[in-house]
């Protein structure tokens, strides 16, 4: 029986404002709990959340929902320089193991943005690309130990860059089938280039000069040795904005002379900007994405359509589901909502 | 065969140069730097200070064809200045204007870069390098559009036409040339065998090859040959051959040499430093009096490394790692571009080797027998 999951990344912060027994938790299969981080070069892994007794109650609330306790994220650094002795790589895995029995967790989600890559600052070295899968190895194989003992399964998963540039930094192969999961960042694929574009698209659109879009993403680790049904698609809560671009046509692939690729809430966009009559909404049928435009400021964004479009991609690629990034960005709840109807129709 | 052109940059800014120098002597073409573009009709304009010392360094050596060159990096204006008619025209017209005036052999154009941030059209990649993390950084102030790739040619072709009327009026020869960047994806983002049947050639800058950002472990700058060490593929000889590969003759080709080393500091301390991560300052400029004078003094602290796959010299003190170009890299370069036939060597810049040694060598080595 093919059930795709419906995974949420939750920030312990989130958990200030989020109620416990919030409905949309409803429509959750699984949560990776964040964020743990390594703090020192030798691989030590803690937390420092605020708000652990409302995930013990979050957790009984909501039973069925699988939690991985989710180490890393965007700027987080020391992975380069804990995976590189086998020393480091066993004491990440032994203190990450360690945070994920003391709050009960169900698995292990590494969120490694990304190993080779010096984006956000973090250190990194071509070495990267071999410890990374060891790393993944040694968390396996306690994992493994840890299974016989306790007599159940415990999930391994990753963050997984979208692009080319992520195969080249990692062996994919061997990851693929060291994971559960590999849940694709599939957003934000175009949001620092001075040219406005689809930052989410599903497919290419033949008039965008970029190439990246998710359906190539989900295709090309396919082709690099991913099964299908461990690949989690990424879908985004947020838009991204362009502002001061040439007021020309539908400002689609227009040079922008403000701000690039601004971060916006869907909210916001929804609330503020779709609402807005000033704003011309958009559809590009042949990337599948939506966009705004008002002669000056343009925004790529995620909308109920688009979502739909992915799911049924994701159900006739048979992948293992889909994931977004933070419940709070839509505070309309449509995007999960709809994101739940499609997926379970 | 034609024996290799030796051609140096100048940039006006730079005080460290005189008018009675000797060894200028030594260059077959010079390329004063820059003008730029002021507005984004396409109206070239310079700000130099120093042009009086060009022309008397012009009239004591008239072997010597100087160029002025537009742009240079980060120079903005380009995408929208190209992209009419209109602005093609008045590039051409205001360019040649400047031409005249301070009597330059031609025109060189360094647009860094037409549709810079245009990524790709797949996925397949060649191997690990951060090209695309590069590609899709935005510079402040520097803007591109998918058709720049055409509209350079047009611009071009624009400035040629406007150059071969002058030449029959003033029964002379002017050059057209431009600078193209060390990566890939300059040939995808430009029609670069179009381009070669247009100019006169085409300076190759193959220097700032580990500059970016996006590249946090050390490595060499303007390295040769590739090296198994280094992480990326990018060498001279690597872009050379892609730039004749798509369709540019050998002849039209020329290699660029860095008369400056790049610096990095907070460098992991073990081994000889190169493939180090960065935890400091990247790229910081060394030019090579001081590397000569300063950083290969014995007492300097720092030891001298040469990788002779990549025929690339570095220096590393346990914290600093410096990749530089010295003698020994430029014999390399010399000899690669004879036994090639490409069209010569050009340096940035003149005034960064006030020991005169660079030079000396490049210029040695195209005329030894």
């Amino acid at each position: 029986m093919y059930n795709p999951i419906i995974l949420g990344y939750l920030e312990d912060e989130a958990l200030t404002e989020i109620n416990v027994s919030d409905e949309r938790f409803n429509m959750l299969t699984h949560i990776n709990y964040g964020y743990g981080e390594i703090a020192d070069k030798d691989g030590n892994v803690v937390v420092n959340w605020k708000n652990t007794d409302k995930l013990a109650q979050l957790k009984s609330n909501f039973n069925n929902i699988k939690f991985s306790l989710s180490i890393g994220g965007w700027g987080a650094g020391n992975f380069s320089e804990s995976a590189e002795t086998e020393e480091g790589r066993k004491i990440f895995s032994k203190t990450a193991i360690e945070i994920m029995k003391k709050y009960k967790f169900d698995g292990i989600d590494v969120r490694w943005e990304f190993p080779c890559v010096p984006n956000g600052n973090i250190g990194c070295h071509p070495s990267d690309k071999y410890n990374f899968t060891l790393l993944l190895e040694t968390i396996r194989n306690d994992l493994d130990e840890l299974e016989k003992q306790d007599n159940r399964k415990y999930l391994l998963s990753i963050a997984a860059g979208a692009g080319e540039f992520y195969a080249r930094c990692t062996e994919l192969d061997k990851v693929g089938k060291i994971v559960d999961y590999v849940n694709i960042l599939t957003y934000d694929l175009y949001a620092t280039s001075p040219l406005t574009g689809h930052h989410c698209s599903l497919y290419k659109s033949s008039k965008a000069p970029f190439s990246v879009s998710g359906a190539n993403c989900v295709e090309f680790f396919i082709k690099k040795g991913v099964s299908a049904n461990k690949i989690v698609y990424g879908v985004a809560f947020h838009g991204r904005m362009w502002s001061g671009v040439e007021q020309r046509g539908d400002g689609l692939n227009r040079r922008a002379y403000g701000k690039i690729g601004e971060f916006v809430d869907y909210t916001n966009i929804k609330n503020d900007l779709v609402m807005n009559c000033e704003y011309k909404q958009y559809w590009d049928d042949e990337a599948k994405a939506a966009y705004l435009f008002n002669g000056y400021s343009f925004i790529s964004y995620e909308d109920c359509k688009s979502i739909k479009n992915k799911i049924s991609f994701i159900k006739d690629k048979k992948l293992a589901g889909l994931f977004f990034g933070n419940l709070l960005r839509d505070r309309t709840n449509e995007l999960l909502n709809t994101i739940y109807k499609e997926i379970k129709e | 065969m034609q024996k290799p052109i030796i051609l140096g940059y100048i940039s006006d800014g730079n005080p460290g140069w005189s008018a009675e120098d000797e060894n200028f002597a030594k260059l077959t073409h010079i390329n004063y730097a820059f003008a730029t573009l002021a507005d984004r009709n396409g109206t070239v304009v310079e700000r130099w200070s120093n042009i009086n010392k060009l022309m008397k360094i012009k009239e004591k050596y008239p072997h010597i064809k100087t160029l002025f060159s537009i742009g240079g990096a980060r120079a903005g204006n380009f995408t929208q200045s190209a992209e009419t008619e209109e602005g093609r025209k008045r590039i051409s017209k205001t360019a040649i204007e400047i031409m005249k005036k301070y009597k330059f052999d031609g025109i060189d154009l360094d647009w860094e870069f037409p549709c810079l941030s245009y990524k790709k059209p797949n996925l397949e990649g060649v191997d690990l390098d951060w090209e695309e993390a590069e590609q899709s950084r935005s510079y402040p102030g520097v803007y591109f559009h998918p058709d720049d790739k055409y509209n350079l040619t047009l611009l071009l072709e624009q400035i040629r036409t406007d150059l071969n009327e002058l030449e029959k009026k003033d029964n002379c020869e002017y050059l057209l040339t431009i600078a193209t960047g060390p990566n890939d994806f300059y040939i995808d983002n430009c029609e670069i065998k179009k381009l070669g049947q247009i100019l006169d050639f085409i300076n190759v800058m193959t220097y700032d090859m580990c500059s970016s950002q996006m590249d946090y472990v050390t490595g060499h700058h303007t390295n040769i040959y590739n090296s198994s060490r280094t992480p990326h593929k990018k060498s001279g000889a690597y872009f050379m051959e892609l730039f004749m590969k798509h369709g540019v003759p050998a002849n039209k080709l020329v290699l660029g040499a860095a008369f400056y080393g790049l610096g990095s500091n907070g460098v992991e301390n073990r081994g000889d430093g190169l493939t180090n991560r960065v935890y400091g300052v990247r790229t910081q400029y060394y030019n090579y009096t001081r590397i000569k004078t300063e950083i290969l003094k014995e007492d300097s602290g720092f030891k001298a490394y040469w990788d002779d796959e990549a025929k690339a010299p570095y220096v590393f003190n346990g914290d600093t790692f410096i990749t530089y170009e010295n003698p020994e890299s430029l014999k390399h370069k010399v000899e690669y571009v004879k036994e090639k036939g490409f069209l010569g060597v050009f340096f940035w810049e003149y005034p960064l080797d006030q020991t005169g040694e660079l030079l000396d060598t490049i210029y040695n080595e195209v005329n030894k027998k």
